[in-house]
């Protein structure tokens, strides 16, 4: 039977994927927005197990604040990434690095 | 069932991963879409019908469609160096362990859950998006007009980034300007003292 | 007038005179300022003249506060009282100190005569006056205290007076830290008796006196001391440290840096002998405390003695002069510790005149040498200045107690009172002062001998310029050569034998100690008849048979001196190095309070304030900066990296904890 731990074990294993694009990405900023939409992905993958199970909808809920709020958090990087574009030509990651200290 | 739930696992598993090692951006959000359809197949068996179509309908069609306009505008020279491999044992090792905590953190009685086979009885008569609905108009309405405000926000924040102001970039005529000049705006009136005049008058 | 406002007078009106002629500057000119000063020291002689001719006869004492000066609440509980005391003590120093000071002042005029600080002597002298008889009029030990500082200040004033001479300004400052060590003791000693009498007017700490004999108090260790000696022993070291007992006596001779009027007026007379009039003023307690009385014995002994050896071998007049003060305080100081302190005042008094004549005639020679202070450059002056060498001749022979001048009465007293004392280091006391006596002889004739008497050893030209001093000048020495021949033979019985003496009722000698009245026994209790009894004495052969040998030395066989100093090579240096107090003093003290201060400012200023606290602590930031910027790398997969890490810790920790 698929129980809860099949869903939580896929949230994690997402989520791990993603940590570990985001840590090595050496190409361009957009690979880092991919990675944070599927960290989102993954807990709310978690959240829509654990209101099956619960039989409560208040985890769909939630599930619906999360998305409405990567929505704009990705459009709103969006724009960062085209003003970043706008004024430095580039992307990749390597140079973007001003605020180096 | 468990054959349905493996095949929509392992398509959203490989196309995440296949999405954060690509170099091509675009490739790269494209298997991002495929990784959320597989997870919209995913919340189907786990009975949340509303949440997986809006997945698809409004994440996928619209944030991913927003993700391949910006991308496609963006001159990207995919011929960037490739990344240095040095470390990846090192952190693949840590990104293992790191799931592996996050399972450990799992409380021991997840396993006697059991997903629901049936629906939880006063939302019987319902369908699930009435269901979902009760529960966020009335426990949670506070939080809705906050998600709100929030997307609220997020346009208005997203216009004045990108927004350049029109005289930097185009040279075209204002009629309204043009039409309400003043003679002010136009000729100038100066005084100045005579010069030269006693050897004119001889 | 009552007694009590003629005594206040007494004591006020030296002061107005110090503050006119201070301040006045240009607007009363120089004869303004002498003028008023003298004005103020005659009205305060004729004041105490009146007081003691009440006081003295009756024998009554008057203790009269003037003002309560701090009262201090629970739970202090402290008063202080500012007050006077007049009894016979405090009446004849009051008398003596107004006298010498009024003949110093008028002797001034002559000396100070071409100096440019002339006003600001003056005012200094009336100054010093006030201040010793606030000291000797106190009726507390805070108001003592006042005037002890109040002279050790003017002293340090006068002796630095030409303030241009190094040698000046070195001097002054020593009297002043060497006297600031036996106020240290001084102030132990108070604040002893503050704490366990609960007050430091005289009458009451007087009156719990056997009680304080009774207790003890333990100060390091175990060991439990006797809280009367303590205290006493304490008190001492303020008078060793103002009266210059040994090892305190360094500062005196470098005090002769001073103008000589004021080595005969602080120096002679009145401020070294404030040691002695307090040991004085404590009998009550000195009394009950025979290790103190002891110890008083035995350092003034030593100081008699061998302070008296080095002014053998020495050739400033002035200095010589000096060593012999040094030598008689220590003759008072026997007394004492001998608990003869009738004895002790009485050579106070008359050490007073006839060191003050000795100290002003050497003044005199001075100035008619034009400042030639080395005895080895006069000789033959006795024909060019009389007056001035038969005064000198008549405070010699006071000083070797000849009858019948002064001195005799007094000294010859004090050696039998050490001879038939019978307290512990009596008899040590009494050889010293025996001995003594013949040294004494001795170097006050060498310096007579070498001064006026002999082939005149300096260049014709100089000795035409030598003449007789101005009259205000010998006027003062005539007026204590008088003293100095009658004071002794006037003063003996009264102060000595009579029943009750001259100081009696201010005095407290315990039967035991007595022996003054054991003298009594012996008879010779009158002035005659000690002088009939001074050939059996074998200290009047000593003293004659020093001023034989002072003459065969210095006049007989003048090459003599030369040939043991010699012969003798090591006596000599160590006399020449004044037994080493002074090299002592600097290697130990000075030089190491300055390796001391060195060390402290090169570790401690420098290396550890400076290099690590201040500046190590931007060297620190600094290098913390350094390896703290290597995370602000600009990278945002770092940035991540970091995040993850974080989360990971988070996860760990909460899942353990």
């Amino acid at each position: 039977m698929i129980s809860v731990t099949h869903y939580l074990v896929l949230g994690a294993i997402l989520f791990g994927i993603s940590l570990l694009g985001m840590v090595l990405n050496r190409r361009h900023v957009i690979t880092f927005l991919i990675c944070i939409e599927l960290m989102l992905l993954a807990v709310n993958t978690n959240f829509v197990a654990f209101s099956s199970s619960f039989k409560h909808h208040l985890g769909d809920a939630f599930v619906f604040f999360i998305l409405t709020v990567a929505a704009a958090e990705a459009a709103i990087g969006l724009a960062i990434v085209l003003l970043v574009y706008r004024h430095r030509g580039s992307i990749a990651v390597d140079d973007i690095n001003h605020l180096k200290g | 069932m468990n054959v349905i739930f493996y095949v929509f696992a392992s398509i959203t598993v490989l196309a995440a991963f296949f999405a954060v090692v690509q170099k091509n951006p675009v490739r790269g959000v494209l298997f991002l879409v495929l990784a959320f359809f597989g997870s919209a197949g995913l919340w189907l068996l786990a009975r949340a019908e509303f949440l997986s179509l809006i997945l698809v309908l409004v994440y996928v069609g619209a944030v991913m469609t927003l993700f391949l306009f910006v991308v496609m505008m963006l001159n990207i020279d995919t011929e960037v160096r490739a990344s240095s491999l040095k470390r990846l044992p090192v952190l693949v090792l840590g990104a293992a362990v790191f799931v592996g905590i996050l399972l450990r953190a799992l409380p021991a009685d997840t396993e006697a859950l059991g997903m629901a086979a049936t629906v939880q009885a006063d939302t019987a008569s319902m369908s699930n998006t009435a269901a979902v609905g009760m529960v966020l108009f009335q426990d949670d309405i506070l939080a809705f007009e906050m998600a709100a405000a929030i997307l609220l926000v997020a346009i208005i924040g997203a216009i004045t980034l990108i927004h350049r102001s029109p005289k930097k970039m185009s040279k075209k005529q204002d009629i309204v300007e043009q039409i309400m000049t003043r003679p002010e705006g136009r000729v100038k009136l100066v005084s100045m003292k005579a010069s030269k005049l006693e050897r004119e008058r001889a | 007038m009552s007694m009590l406002q003629i005594s206040w007078l007494s004591v006020l009106a030296p002061l107005l005179g110090a503050i006119v002629a201070g301040l006045g500057g240009k607007v009363i000119g120089r004869r303004g300022a002498h003028t008023v000063t003298i004005v103020g020291v005659f009205v305060s002689f004729i004041a105490a003249v009146m007081v003691a001719s009440h006081i003295l006869p009756s024998g009554e004492a008057l203790n009269v506060n003037a003002y309560t000066w701090a009262d201090a609440p629970a739970p202090f509980d402290f008063v202080f009282h500012i007050g006077v005391l007049i009894d016979p003590l405090s009446t004849v120093m009051m008398v003596i100190v107004s006298f010498v000071s009024l003949l110093v002042h008028i002797y001034s005029i002559g000396y100070m005569a071409e100096d440019k600080g002339y006003q600001r002597f003056f005012s200094y002298i009336s100054l010093f006056t006030f201040m010793m008889m606030m000291l000797v009029t106190a009726n507390g030990f805070l108001q003592l205290f006042f005037g002890w500082e109040g002279v050790g200040l003017v002293s340090y004033l006068l002796i630095g007076f030409w303030f241009h001479k190094e040698s000046a300004l070195q001097g002054s400052l020593k009297a002043f830290l060497v006297n600031r060590v036996g106020d240290f003791g001084f102030i132990l000693g108070i604040a002893l008796l503050m704490i366990y009498t609960g007050s430091l007017d005289y009458a009451t700490v007087f009156s719990k006196a056997s009680s304080l004999a009774s207790q003890t108090i333990t100060l390091w260790g175990s060991q439990e001391l006797s809280l009367m000696t303590v205290i006493c022993l304490l008190l001492f070291v303020g008078a060793m440290g103002k009266s210059a007992q040994v090892p305190l006596h360094v500062w005196l001779p470098e005090s002769m840096e001073g103008p000589t009027p004021i080595s005969a007026l602080i120096h002679a007379a009145t401020m070294v002998t404030a040691g002695v009039f307090m040991v004085a003023r404590i009998s009550p307690l000195i009394e009950l405390s025979e290790t103190a009385l002891s110890f008083v014995l035995v350092i003034g002994a030593t100081g008699a003695l061998f302070t008296g050896l080095l002014a053998i071998v020495m050739n400033d007049i002035k200095r010589v002069v000096a060593y012999s003060t040094l030598s008689q305080l220590g003759y008072m100081m026997v007394a004492m510790g001998a608990s003869a302190f009738s004895a002790g005042m009485f050579h106070l008094l008359t050490h007073a005149c006839f060191k003050a004549l000795l100290f002003l005639a050497a003044g005199s020679v001075i100035i008619g040498m034009h400042h030639e202070q080395d005895m080895r450059k006069m000789g033959g002056l006795m024909k060019k200045m009389p007056i001035t060498y038969i005064t000198f001749l008549i405070g010699s022979l006071a000083l070797c107690a000849l009858p019948p001048f002064a001195g005799f009465y007094s000294k010859d007293t004090i050696i039998e009172a050490a001879k038939l004392s019978n307290i512990a280091g009596s008899q040590y006391a009494y050889v010293c002062v025996a001995v003594g006596a013949m040294v004494t002889a001795i170097y006050s004739f060498r310096a007579f001998f070498m001064t006026f008497h002999g082939k005149p050893r300096m260049s014709k030209k100089a000795y035409d310029h030598v003449h007789e001093s101005p009259w205000v000048v010998w006027l003062p020495l005539v007026l204590l050569a008088i003293p100095s021949v009658m004071i002794g033979y006037m003063l003996f019985e009264p102060m000595l034998f009579d029943n009750p003496t001259l100081l009696g009722p201010s005095l407290t000698v315990l039967p035991k100690y007595d022996v003054i009245k054991a003298l009594a026994h012996e008879g010779h209790t009158s002035p005659l008849h000690a002088m009939m009894h001074a050939p059996h004495s074998m200290v009047f052969w000593l003293t004659c048979f020093g001023i034989f040998v002072a003459w065969l030395f210095y006049m007989a066989l003048p090459s003599m001196p030369e040939t043991l100093a010699k012969r003798f090579k090591l006596i000599y240096r160590i006399l020449m190095e004044k037994y080493g107090f002074d090299s002592f003093n600097d290697v130990v003290f000075v030089r190491g309070g300055k390796a001391l201060g060195r060390f402290f400012y090169r570790f401690g200023d420098t290396a550890i304030i400076d290099g690590f606290f201040v500046n190590g602590t931007g060297r620190f930031v600094r290098w913390f900066s350094q390896k703290a910027r290597v995370l602000q790398s600009g990278y945002v997969y770092h940035y991540m990296a970091v995040m993850g890490l974080g989360l990971f810790v988070l996860l760990v920790w909460l899942l353990l904890g």
